[in-house]
């Protein structure tokens, strides 16, 4: 049997944490619906408005830093007030610390050389970046939520550990950016916008050049459909192949798909192994019906050729020749080709 | 008087999962009038079915055995009650007498697949196709066949195994003798992964047997579309080469490695009485070995495992001997379903290997020969050097007499091969005579190497 290509598989039971460092109340329960923008906690309390580290302000060894501070802690200074001095020259001059905003002074971290200076209290409404069920709550830490979800399944992929990328952190879900509309082959003149800590789809083909600039640009992952093996091989990030090596020319309606889901919030982690996690996806399949993984493929039903000549084309199967080895298949202005019934297969949504 | 229950009709369904894929063959038998068959699917796996966990394994298969039914047009598994049972054998396309799944040694983590199994139809039987079950399959086909040794060569993309099955060094003569009575050597090349293919062809070594000239960038994008898509037929000439000479690459790796072990099959004769040349037997399977034509094939077996003398061939592309092949070679006795010759096997090719000595000329005669019988007369056969000749075998009793001339003879046997041939006896198809200059040379590149295959097999 011709095994299908699954391009979309239906998930459950991803869990999407959204934190806080501070103890909060909740808004939710587990077991509740929530849509992108409904409350799910408040914390009350206060943050760092400003903070000024002083063996680099007054030149002081961080051990010492409590000794030059000149005010008492928890108290409330204005914007211009010196909080700290040093002395120099007999006391003729000093180099001096001055409040940039209205705060309260705190003395958490003076043994590590900083002085804060905290905001009023104030509360802090935080809402679903997503949509989902409550599945989790620590009101210490974090609540869960589980959405809905699909994952692109690649033909193959390459992900790299994030610990070796010092500016970057692992994040549960990033956005999901297009270069242009992705319809094209694109060059580095055509990158535009900011695609830092983003999942970037570059469209029909991926050049090193390019893949080289997203990866300086910060980008945390590279969507393409086609790539050439051996930059495959050498490339340093995470990038993920739809069809397959060489330039394979991109069907329109894998393009629409993959339009569907700009803007989406997408994940890279363990649960979806060398997939792309896709979060809330709201889209409509272009494709056939068939979502069975192994089948054989029907007259007239929509296939696409792994033959090596025509590969990921898209095509109708008009008819079998040669006692069924052979499928003839009409790949519109690609024309029509007899391809090994073998190499036909449906691209399901599983 | 009843019939043995075996000879009613009866249909059973065997499934063999290895680590290329996996090869599926329902058998259905009505001797009483003169109907049997064995349907066939091959299918490759997904590319995490070794690190399934149980729940994963159950979807598998449902999904599986569903897409089964529909492509054998024939219902073996039924819901009752929301579980999945084998649904028993009435007639043709609806029901069989029993499933069995068998996995080779390391196609999965069996402990998971067994519970993933259980969770979906609990009647399906699963066993693990160890070693003991290959020599006893093994043993039938001697017993069936009366070989003295057979080679069994597992011609796979990421990686080959060659078995040497001896019977003759420990229990001569006695057929009934246990299996484990046997002598039977293992050798296996490295199992390479994909990319690791996919580099090794830029290596010179490599290169030197390829025929088709490409550039490397081409090359390696093809050739890695191929390997991840888990295709295993193309139509594509270079791919075909690729996987052409990485076959011939493995055998010699695994020839190299092991030349004592390998030494004497072909050439070491057992009985004064050669008229049957019934000696030597080599199976050959595995999805390498599918994909190239038979040309090929037999190049690169006797090329990679340096075979000299002669050995009749067997093909084994579908494992059809790894699910049926004792119900075939235990007839009667069999304990699930009978089978006949035409179900089970290809017909067979007979090859010869002479020792030739090079020569300055293009071409010389180093065989004449005379296939008789009483219908078609006399035929004159002849070999020439360094040709590969294939000779067809009519479907009706010949007798063949070759004479090899000059300095060339086959080694142990000498110069003069007689034998007949009976289509009720035997199964052959052709016989092919390896009259090429050893030790063949390949390389130094494509364009040399096409040239000298075209001389070859004189095309």
């Amino acid at each position: 049997m011709n095994r299908n290509i699954v391009l979309l598989r239906k998930v459950t039971g991803l869990s999407i944490s959204v934190g806080s460092d501070s103890e909060f109340e909740p808004y939710v329960k587990v077991g509740d619906q929530v849509k992108v923008g409904d409350n799910l906690f408040k914390i009350e309390g206060m943050k760092i408005e400003e903070s000024h580290y002083l063996p680099d302000e007054i030149d002081v060894k961080k051990e010492n830093a409590k000794d030059y501070i000149c005010r008492l802690e928890s108290e409330y200074i204005t914007k211009g007030e010196v909080i700290a001095e040093k002395f120099m020259a007999s006391g003729l001059t000093s180099k001096r610390v001055l409040a940039g905003k209205d705060g309260i002074l705190s003395f958490d971290r003076i043994e590590k050389g900083y002085l804060d200076i905290f905001s009023e209290e104030e509360v802090r409404m935080f809402k679903s970046p997503i949509s989902g069920q409550i599945t989790f709550i620590d009101p210490m830490d974090h609540i869960e939520i589980e959405p809905d979800t699909v994952e692109l399944v690649p033909f193959t992929s390459k992900i790299e550990e994030l610990q070796v990328r010092k500016d970057s952190i692992v994040k549960p879900y990033y956005d999901f950016v297009f270069v242009k509309d992705g319809s094209s082959i694109y060059t580095v003149n055509d990158l535009s916008g900011d695609y830092h800590d983003k999942v970037v789809f570059v469209g029909q083909y991926l050049h090193a050049q390019l893949a080289r600039k997203l990866v300086e640009l910060g980008c945390r992952a590279i969507v393409t459909f086609s790539m050439d093996y051996e930059d495959f091989k050498d490339f340093a990030g995470t990038v993920f192949v739809i069809a397959g090596f060489g330039h394979i020319q991109m069907d329109k309606k894998f393009l629409t798909l993959f339009k569907s889901f700009e803007g989406n919030y997408v994940c890279i982690n363990e649960k979806f192994g060398n997939s792309l996690g896709i979060i809330n996806p709201v889209f409509k399949w272009p494709f056939s019906d068939a979502t069975s993984e192994y089948g054989v493929p029907e007259l007239t039903s929509e296939v696409v050729s792994i033959d090596i000549a025509s590969f990921m084309q898209v095509g109708n199967l008009e008819a079998f020749e040669q006692n069924g080895e052979y499928g003839l298949v009409d790949f519109g202005k690609n024309g029509r080709h007899l391809i090994k019934t073998e190499n036909l297969r449906n691209i399901v949504l599983a | 008087m009843s019939r043995l229950p075996l000879l009613e009709k009866n249909a059973y369904l065997k499934i063999y999962v290895s680590k290329t894929g996996i090869y599926s063959h329902l058998a259905y038998s009505h001797y009483e009038v003169n109907r049997s068959y064995i349907l066939k699917d091959f299918s490759d796996l997904p590319a995490d079915f070794v690190s399934f966990s149980d729940t994963q394994a159950t979807e598998f298969w449902k999904g599986f055995m569903n897409s089964l039914e529909k492509k054998f047009g024939w219902n073996f598994v039924a819901e009752i009650s929301g579980t999945y049972m084998v649904k028993a054998f009435s007639d043709e396309e609806n029901g069989v007498n029993g499933i069995q799944i068998l996995f080779e040694d390391d196609a999965s983590d069996l402990q998971l697949q067994l519970v993933g199994l259980r969770n979906y139809c609990p009647d399906i039987r699963i066993e693990k196709f160890v070693d003991d079950d290959f020599m006893k399959m093994l043993r039938g086909f001697f017993q069936k066949f009366d070989y003295r040794e057979v080679l069994y060569i597992d011609l796979n993309l990421t990686g080959s195994k060659v078995v040497r099955f001896d019977r003759s060094r420990k229990s001569i003569g006695t057929l009934d003798a246990a299996y484990s009575d046997y002598e039977y050597i293992k050798m296996q090349a490295k199992t390479l992964k994909n990319d690791e293919v996919i580099v090794g062809i830029r290596d010179a070594k490599f290169k030197a047997f390829l025929r088709e000239s490409s550039t490397n960038a081409q090359l390696t994008n093809y050739l890695a579309n191929y390997l991840y898509s888990g295709t295993f037929d193309t139509d594509s000439a270079v791919i075909k080469d690729i996987l052409r000479a990485l076959g011939v690459i493995q055998l010699l790796s695994i020839y190299n490695s092991n030349k004592e072990k390998l030494n004497g099959f072909g050439i070491q004769q057992y009985s004064d009485d050669n008229a049957e040349l019934r000696e030597y037997a080599v199976i050959v399977s595995g999805n390498l070995a599918k994909l190239l034509n038979n040309r090929d094939l037999i190049i690169n077996i006797l090329d990679g495992l340096q075979i000299r003398g002669h050995f009749d061939l067997f093909y084994d592309f579908d494992k059809l001997l790894c699910t049926f092949g004792n119900s075939y070679f235990f007839g009667v006795n069999s304990q699930d379903i009978i089978l006949s010759r035409h179900d089970m096997l290809s017909e067979v090719d007979r090859i010869i290997i002479p020792e030739v000595a090079s020569s300055k000329k293009d071409r010389k005669v180093v065989m004449t020969g005379v296939m008789a019988n009483a219908e078609l007369g006399n035929t004159t056969l002849y070999a020439l050097a360094p040709q590969i000749t294939t000779i067809d075998i009519p479907k009706q009793k010949v007798f063949f007499d070759f004479e090899f001339i000059g300095d060339s003879f086959v080694k142990d046997i000498g110069q003069k091969i007689k034998f007949d041939y009976d289509p009720e006896k035997h199964n052959f198809r052709k016989i092919i005579i390896d009259c090429r200059y050893k030790p063949v040379v390949y390389g130094p590149d494509a364009k040399t190497n096409k040239l000298r295959m075209e001389e070859w097999l004189n095309e």
